[in-house]
C-alpha cells in the first residue's frame, strides 16, 4: 500500500471512528433523563432520597424538577417543595399545576396571604368558577372584603353562584356602592338565572326603598309582558305590598290586566290574602269586566278570593255572565256559595247543578238534594263525600246534612260506617250517645242505690 | 329514747328544702337546648349542636336536648340547669308541658336558668305570658310585634368591638326584621337603624342574651360558616362563671393529651409494586412495617373490621389481613378496637332495616360495565384507586349502605359478634377495649346501647378541621352528641379523610394537621391532639409520610400520650362531673370518673393553694388559664384557689414539690410535707416537671434505676425541678422526690 493511500486510509478510519464516537456521545441521554428513568423504578421514598443527594450537583430539567417538587410536597417538606415549584415557575412560566400547587403549599403551611396571591395568578390566567369560589373563600378568611368584592365584580353576574351573588350584594351595600348594587340585582332580575325571581323581588324592594315607586311599576310591568309573567307578577305584587307600596301594586295590577290578560288573575288573591280585601274586590270587578271567558285557573282565582274575603260578588258576576267553566271549577265555585250561604244560595245556579258537578263535589250534591228533600240522593252524595278528604268545615257541613236524614234508614246506614274519611268516622262515633253508660261507676252514678 | 331521737333527727334533717339546698350547691352545668325536630330533624344537625355546643362545652356546660314538639317535659333535673338556649329559624310554639316546666319556681335554683335565643324569638314571645316575660326580661329585649323592612339605607348604630366581627364581619342583610329593642338594663352589642327604627341584633341581658340570625353565624360556600359574635365572650358574659372551675378533658397533668386512632378503612387495599413481579403489600401489612417498630413509643388504637378477616368476604387477601391484625394487636403500645363486621357506611339505613330494600339497592348496580364504551377517565382512576376486593358491595354499588351484605344486617353481629371475632385474634388475651363507629358514624340509639351492653367504650364521628383557608371553629364538633338517652363520644379532630376530601383532593393536604393543632391550641386549648387516619393512608406516599410526620409531633414534650380509651373516659368524666362550692375559692369535684383536670379561665391573678386543696397534684399556667391537675384515685378532690399571681400558678405552704407538668402518666400520687411519691406509666421516657424551691437540692429516686437509690437533683433558678423518667407500655415506675425542708 502506498504511503499516501495508507495515510488516507488512516485518516478516513480516524474520521469514521471520531464520527462514531461523536454519534455515541451525541446519542447518550442527558444525565437528568437517565436519572428520571432510574427514579421511575424506585419507591417514592428512595426516589426522593436519590434526588436530595443530587440536588445542586446536577441540573434538573423541567420534568425532574416537577417530580422533585411533587415528592418533596408528598414528603411534607413544604419549604423545599415551594422552592422547586418556584424554579419551575421561573423557568417554564406559569401553568395551572404550578400555580395551584404553590397556592396549596402555602395554604397548607398556614400562609394564606401568599397562597391567595398564587391562586389569584392562576385565576387570572386560567379562570374557572371553582378557582374563583376558592379564592373568594380565602379572601374572606383573610378578612379582605375589597379583594373579595373586586374579584366577584370582575366576573359576569350570570356566571356567579347564588351564594357569590348574595355575598357580592352584601359587600356592595356595606361599601355603600349602591349604584353597583342596583346594576347587579337589576341585571340578574332581568336575566333568566335560576333565582331571577328572588332578584326581581330584591330590585323592587330596593326601588321602593329608594323612593322610586314609579320605576318599580315600570320594571314590574315590563316583566308582566315576558314569559313567566304569572310568577313575576306574584313576586312583584308581594314585594310591593310587603314594602307598603300599595298604590304601585295597584298600578302594576291594572297594567297586568292590559299587558298580561292570561296571567293577571294571579294578582287578585295576593291583595285578598294580604289584608287588602277592598282593593281586591275593586280590581276583581275591573278584571272581570275585561273578560269574555274564564279559564279553569281564573275560576279558581275567583274561588280563592271568595274564600279569602267571604265576598261572593265576583263569583256571582262570573256565573251570571255565563262565563262557562268545566265541572271542576264550577263545583269549586258553587261550594263557596254553599259554605258561606247554605244550599238555598244555589237556587239561582240550579241550571248548573248536574251529575258531573256532583261527581267533583259530592257534598254540593248532598246539600242541594237535602234542600230539595231528596233523601236518597242526599245519602248517595254523602257516601261519596265520605270517601273524600274533607276540611274541618266541610266535615261539619257533612254532619249537619246527616242530621237531615235522621229517622231514615239512610241515617242508620251512614252511622253504621259508610263514611271512609277518618275525621268523619271519629265525628260519627262521637255523635252516638250510648243508650246506657258502659259502666255505671264510670258514669258517675252511685254504686249503691239510694 | 335515744333511737327515737336519732330517727327524728334523721327525718327532720332531710327535707325538700334541704335536698334543694344541697342540689343548689352544685354548679349548674347543664344547658337545656331547645330544638324543633320538624325543622332540624336529628340533634346532630341542629344549629345548637353544630355551632354552640363546642363553645358551651369549653365553658363547662353539658347540653341536654329537648324537642319542642315533644309533649312531655324535659327529662333533666331543674336544679342542674344553668342555661336554656334556643336557635330557631321560624316562629314555633312549645308544648304546655315545656311551658310549665320552664315557668316553675320551686325546682330551679336561685333565680333559675339564664335564657339565650339565637335566631327567631317567636317561641318566647308566643309562650305563656309568664314564660314570655321571664325569658324576654332575662334576655334584655322587648318586641313591638311589628316587622320592619331593612334595606340598603340601614346603618349600624352600635357595634361593640371585640365581641362582634369575630370570625366573619357583620354585613347588613336587607330583609324583614322583627322590631326588637334592647331594654335599658341590657347591653346591646350590635344594633342597626332602618327608616328611623332601632333594631337590636345582639344583646346581653341581665340573665341571658339574644342574637339575630344575621349576627350569629355567617354562611360560607360549601356549608362553611363563621361566627360573627364572639361566642366565647358572649356566653361567658351570660354564664358569668369565669371564677368557676371547668372540667377539661383536653388536658392531663398540665399538658395537652395526644392519642391516635387508626380506622380499618382500606385494610385490604393493595399498594402497587414499583417493579413487575414485586409483591404487592396490603395497607394493613404496611401498618405493621411502618408504624409498630418506628413508633413503639407512642400509643396507637387500631380498629379492625371483622368482616375483612373472613376469606368469604375479604377474598384472597383476608388471611394476610388477619395476620397483620394479629401482629398489630400483639404490640404492647397498641390498643385493640373493633369497627364492626360489615363496614356500615349509612347507619340511618339500618335504624329501620328493610332487607328487601337493601337487596333492591344491591341488585341495581350503580356502576355499569362499560362494554367497550368510553369510560370517563376520572371515574376509571377513582375505581382503580379504590378497587374493592372480595365480596364488597362497593365494587358494583358504591352507594351501598354497607360493604359486606352477604347476610342480612344484625346488630348483634355488628357489635357483640364482631368484638368476639377481634378478641379471638389474641385468643382473648388482649381484648378490644373500644368500638370505632364506621362510615357516616351516625349510630342509632340501639347501636349505642348494644355497645354499652357489650361493656366497651366507643368513639367516632364529629372531629373537624380548622385551617388557614377555613379558619372557623364552627367546623369543629362538640365532644359528644346526644342520641336518645345515650351519648356518642366524638373524635376530637378530623383525620386523613377530612384533610384529603376522602382521598380525592391533593393527598399532601394531611400535612396541614399541624395548622389545625395550632388553631385548636391558641388562643385557647379547645381540643386534644387526636391523630386519626385510615389504614388506606399507608398505601399512598403523601398520606403515609403525613402520618409519620404527624406521629413525630406526638413526641413533643408538651404532650401526654394516652390511649384513646383514656380520652373517652375523660369525656365521660366531663359529662358526669358535679362541682360544689365549699366557700370562697373552694370547689369540690364529685363524680368525675377519669377526668383529671379542671381549668380556671382569666386566672392570671389566682394560683392553686396546694395546702388548702386536697387530692390535687399541682397546676399549670397556659395563657390566662390555670389548669389544675387532680390526683388519680381521689374520690372527691377539693380545689382551692388563692389570690396570687405566681408565674408557676402554685402556692406551696409546705415545701414538698407540686406538679407542674408530666409527660408520663401519674397513676398514683402522694404528697407529704417534705416529699412526694408517685407511680408513673407511659410509653417511653418523658419529663416530670415539678414546682420546687429555686436552686434547692432534692433527692430523687426512680424504681428500676440505680437500684432506686436517691440521687441529688437541683431545681433551677425559677424553681423548676425536671426529672426524666423512663416508662414503657404495661409497666409502672415509682418516683420519689424529697427535700426542701
Amino acid at each position: 500500500m502506498r504511503p499516501d493511500v495508507k495515510r488516507d486510509f488512516v485518516m478516513i478510519s480516524l474520521l469514521v471512528a471520531a464520527g462514531a464516537l461523536g454519534g455515541i456521545l451525541a446519542l447518550q441521554p442527558d444525565p437528568s433523563v437517565r436519572l428520571e428513568a432510574e427514579l421511575s423504578r424506585l419507591e417514592p421514598e428512595d426516589a426522593l432520597q436519590e434526588l436530595r443527594e443530587v440536588d445542586g450537583r446536577i441540573a434538573f430539567d423541567d420534568n425532574l424538577e416537577l417530580l422533585y417538587g411533587r415528592l418533596l410536597l408528598a414528603d411534607g417538606d413544604l419549604d423545599v417543595a415551594q422552592r422547586s415549584f418556584l424554579t419551575l415557575l421561573k423557568r417554564a412560566g406559569p401553568s395551572e399545576e404550578v400555580l395551584d400547587t404553590l397556592a396549596g403549599i402555602n395554604a397548607t403551611a398556614g400562609d394564606l396571604k401568599t397562597a391567595a396571591s398564587y391562586l389569584r395568578q392562576a385565576y387570572d390566567i386560567f379562570p374557572s368558577p371553582e378557582r374563583r369560589l376558592r379564592l373568594v373563600g380565602w379572601y374572606r378568611a383573610l378578612r379582605q372584603p375589597e379583594a373579595e368584592r373586586d374579584l366577584l365584580l370582575s366576573a359576569p353576574p350570570e356566571t356567579l353562584t347564588t351564594w357569590e351573588i348574595e355575598r357580592l350584594a352584601l359587600l356592595l351595600i356595606h361599601d355603600e356602592r349602591i349604584d353597583e348594587y342596583e346594576t347587579l340585582i337589576s341585571s340578574l332580575a332581568n336575566s333568566d338565572v335560576e333565582d331571577h325571581l328572588a332578584f326581581k323581588r330584591s330590585l323592587l324592594e330596593f326601588l321602593v326603598e329608594s323612593g322610586r315607586s314609579s320605576g318599580a311599576v315600570a320594571v314590574a310591568s315590563h316583566w308582566a309582558q315576558e314569559p313567566g309573567a304569572a310568577e313575576a307578577l306574584d313576586v312583584s305584587l308581594r314585594a310591593l305590598i310587603g314594602r307598603g307600596a300599595i298604590d304601585a301594586a295597584i298600578l302594576v295590577a291594572r297594567e297586568s290586566f292590559r299587558l298580561a290578560p292570561q296571567d293577571s288573575h294571579v294578582v287578585l288573591p295576593i291583595f285578598a290574602q294580604s289584608g287588602h280585601g277592598g282593593i281586591a274586590r275593586i280590581l276583581q270587578n275591573e278584571w272581570l269586566a275585561s273578560k269574555g271567558t274564564l279559564t279553569e285557573a281564573e275560576w279558581d282565582t275567583l274561588t280563592i278570593v271568595a274564600e279569602s274575603t267571604g265576598d261572593m260578588r265576583g263569583l256571582q258576576v262570573a256565573l251570571s255572565s255565563n262565563l262557562l267553566a268545566g265541572a271542576g271549577p264550577t263545583s269549586r265555585a258553587l261550594m263557596q256559595f254553599m259554605r258561606y250561604r247554605g244550599a238555598q244560595a244555589l237556587v239561582p245556579y240550579r241550571s248548573l247543578m248536574n251529575e258531573d258537578v256532583y261527581k267533583e263535589a259530592p257534598l254540593l250534591g248532598a246539600a242541594w238534594s237535602a234542600w230539595q228533600g231528596d233523601q236518597a240522593s242526599t245519602y248517595r252524595h254523602l257516601v261519596a263525600a265520605g270517601g273524600q278528604d274533607q276540611s274541618e268545615w266541610d266535615q261539619l257541613i257533612w254532619m249537619s246534612l246527616l242530621d237531615r236524614l235522621k229517622g231514615s234508614p239512610f241515617h242508620r246506614a251512614l252511622l253504621a260506617g259508610e263514611a271512609q274519611n277518618i275525621g268523619l268516622r271519629q265525628r260519627l262515633r262521637d255523635s252516638v250517645i250510648p243508650a246506657r253508660p258502659a259502666s255505671v261507676t264510670a258514669s258517675g252514678s252511685a254504686d249503691i242505690a239510694g | 329514747m335515744k333511737l327515737y331521737f336519732l330517727l327524728l333527727t334523721a327525718i327532720f334533717s332531710w327535707s325538700p328544702a334541704g335536698a334543694m339546698a344541697e342540689a343548689c350547691a352544685t354548679l349548674p352545668r347543664t344547658t337545656l337546648a331547645l330544638y324543633d325536630s320538624s325543622r332540624e330533624g336529628d340533634i346532630r344537625d341542629t344549629r345548637i349542636h353544630r355551632f354552640a355546643e363546642l363553645v358551651l362545652n369549653h365553658l363547662g356546660q353539658v347540653l341536654v336536648y329537648h324537642d319542642v314538639t315533644d309533649p312531655t317535659p324535659p327529662q333533666v333535673d331543674p336544679a342542674e340547669v344553668g342555661l336554656v338556649i334556643s336557635w330557631f329559624d321560624r316562629g314555633v310554639r312549645g308544648t304546655a308541658a315545656l311551658d310549665e316546666w320552664l315557668t316553675q319556681d320551686t325546682d330551679f335554683c336561685s333565680d333559675g336558668p339564664k335564657f339565650v335565643a339565637f335566631g327567631e324569638v317567636g317561641f318566647w314571645t308566643d309562650a305563656s305570658p309568664v314564660l314570655s316575660s321571664k325569658a324576654m326580661t332575662a334576655m334584655g329585649i322587648r318586641t313591638d310585634g311589628i316587622t320592619y323592612a331593612v334595606g340598603v339605607s340601614a346603618t349600624v348604630t352600635q357595634k361593640v368591638d371585640g365581641l362582634v366581627d369575630y370570625e366573619d364581619d357583620f354585613l347588613i342583610s336587607p330583609g324583614d326584621y322583627q322590631g326588637i329593642a334592647a331594654e335599658p338594663d341590657a347591653r346591646p352589642l350590635l344594633q342597626l337603624k332602618a327608616n328611623g327604627k332601632d333594631i337590636a341584633l345582639a344583646v346581653i341581658g341581665p340573665r341571658g342574651g339574644y342574637v339575630h340570625a344575621t349576627a350569629a353565624v355567617a354562611a360560607g360556600p360549601g356549608g362553611q360558616a363563621g361566627w360573627i359574635v364572639d361566642p366565647f365572650g358572649f356566653f361567658e358574659a351570660i354564664l358569668r362563671n369565669t371564677d368557676e372551675p371547668k372540667p377539661d378533658p383536653t388536658t392531663l397533668q398540665g399538658l395537652r393529651t395526644f392519642f391516635v386512632t387508626v380506622s380499618s378503612v382500606g385494610w385490604l387495599d393493595l399498594m402497587p409494586g414499583q417493579v413487575i413481579g414485586e409483591q404487592q403489600q396490603l395497607a394493613s401489612e404496611l401498618l405493621v412495617k411502618r408504624l409498630i417498630e418506628p413508633f413503639g413509643d407512642l400509643p396507637l388504637t387500631i380498629a379492625i373490621l371483622a368482616g375483612d378477616l373472613s376469606p368469604e368476604l375479604g377474598g384472597p387477601s383476608a388471611e394476610r389481613g388477619r395476620q397483620a391484625a394479629m401482629q398489630l394487636l400483639a404490640a404492647p403500645n397498641v390498643e385493640g378496637a373493633v369497627q364492626g363486621f360489615s363496614d356500615i357506611r349509612n347507619w340511618g339505613f339500618f335504624a329501620h332495616y328493610d332487607p328487601a330494600r337493601e337487596a333492591e339497592m344491591l341488585t341495581t348496580p350503580e356502576v355499569i360495565d362499560d362494554q367497550g364504551a368510553l369510560v370517563d377517565t376520572a371515574m376509571q382512576t377513582l375505581r382503580d384507586a379504590f378497587a374493592e376486593t372480595g365480596a364488597s358491595t362497593f365494587s358494583r354499588t358504591p352507594g351501598a349502605p354497607r360493604k359486606y351484605a352477604s347476610t342480612p344486617f344484625a346488630l348483634d353481629q355488628e357489635v357483640t359478634a364482631a368484638i368476639g371475632q377481634v378478641n379471638e385474634l389474641s385468643e382473648g388475651r388482649i381484648p378490644a377495649r373500644l368500638y370505632a363507629w364506621s362510615g357516616d358514624a351516625r349510630p342509632f340509639e340501639a347501636a349505642l346501647e348494644a355497645v354499652d351492653l357489650a361493656g366497651i367504650d366507643s368513639i367516632g364521628g364529629g372531629g373537624g378541621i380548622v385551617l388557614a383557608a377555613q379558619p372557623s371553629l364552627t367546623a369543629l364538633s362538640p365532644m359528644v352528641t346526644q342520641v336518645g338517652s345515650h351519648h356518642q363520644i366524638h373524635d376530637a379532630l378530623g383525620g386523613d379523610a377530612d384533610f384529603t376530601d376522602d382521598w380525592t383532593s391533593p393527598l399532601y393536604g394531611f400535612h396541614g394537621l399541624p395548622e389545625t393543632l395550632r388553631r385548636t391550641e391558641e388562643p385557647r386549648r379547645i381540643k386534644p391532639f387526636h391523630l386519626s387516619f385510615a389504614a388506606r393512608s399507608m398505601i399512598h406516599f403523601e398520606t403515609r409520610r403525613a402520618v409519620e410526620s404527624n406521629l413525630e409531633l406526638g413526641r413533643s414534650p408538651d404532650l401526654v400520650p394516652i390511649r384513646t380509651t383514656a380520652y373517652v373516659a375523660a369525656v365521660k368524666g366531663f359529662m358526669s362531673a358535679r362541682i360544689t362550692s365549699e366557700g370562697d375559692g373552694l370547689w369540690r369535684v364529685h363524680d368525675r370518673g377519669a377526668l383529671q383536670t379542671v381549668r380556671f379561665d382569666h386566672a392570671r391573678d389566682r394560683s392553686l393553694s396546694m395546702d388548702a386543696s386536697d387530692g390535687v397534684m399541682g397546676a399549670h399556667r397556659k395563657g390566662d388559664s390555670l389548669y389544675v391537675a387532680l390526683a388519680p384515685g381521689v374520690e372527691a378532690p377539693l380545689v382551692a384557689l388563692t389570690d396570687n399571681n405566681r408565674p408557676d400558678g402554685i402556692v406551696r405552704e409546705t415545701r414538698a414539690p407540686a406538679l407542674l407538668a408530666s409527660r408520663p402518666i401519674v397513676e398514683s400520687w402522694n404528697r407529704s410535707a417534705c416529699s412526694i411519691e408517685m407511680e408513673l406509666s407511659g410509653f417511653s421516657e418523658g419529663d416530670v416537671t415539678l414546682a420546687a424551691d429555686p436552686r434547692t437540692e432534692y433527692h430523687v429516686a426512680i424504681s428500676g434505676m440505680d437500684d432506686a437509690r436517691p440521687h441529688a437533683t437541683f431545681a433551677d433558678e425559677a424553681g423548676v425541678l425536671t426529672i426524666r423518667v423512663p416508662t414503657a407500655p404495661g409497666g409502672l415506675r415509682g418516683l420519689s422526690v424529697a427535700g426542701g425542708c
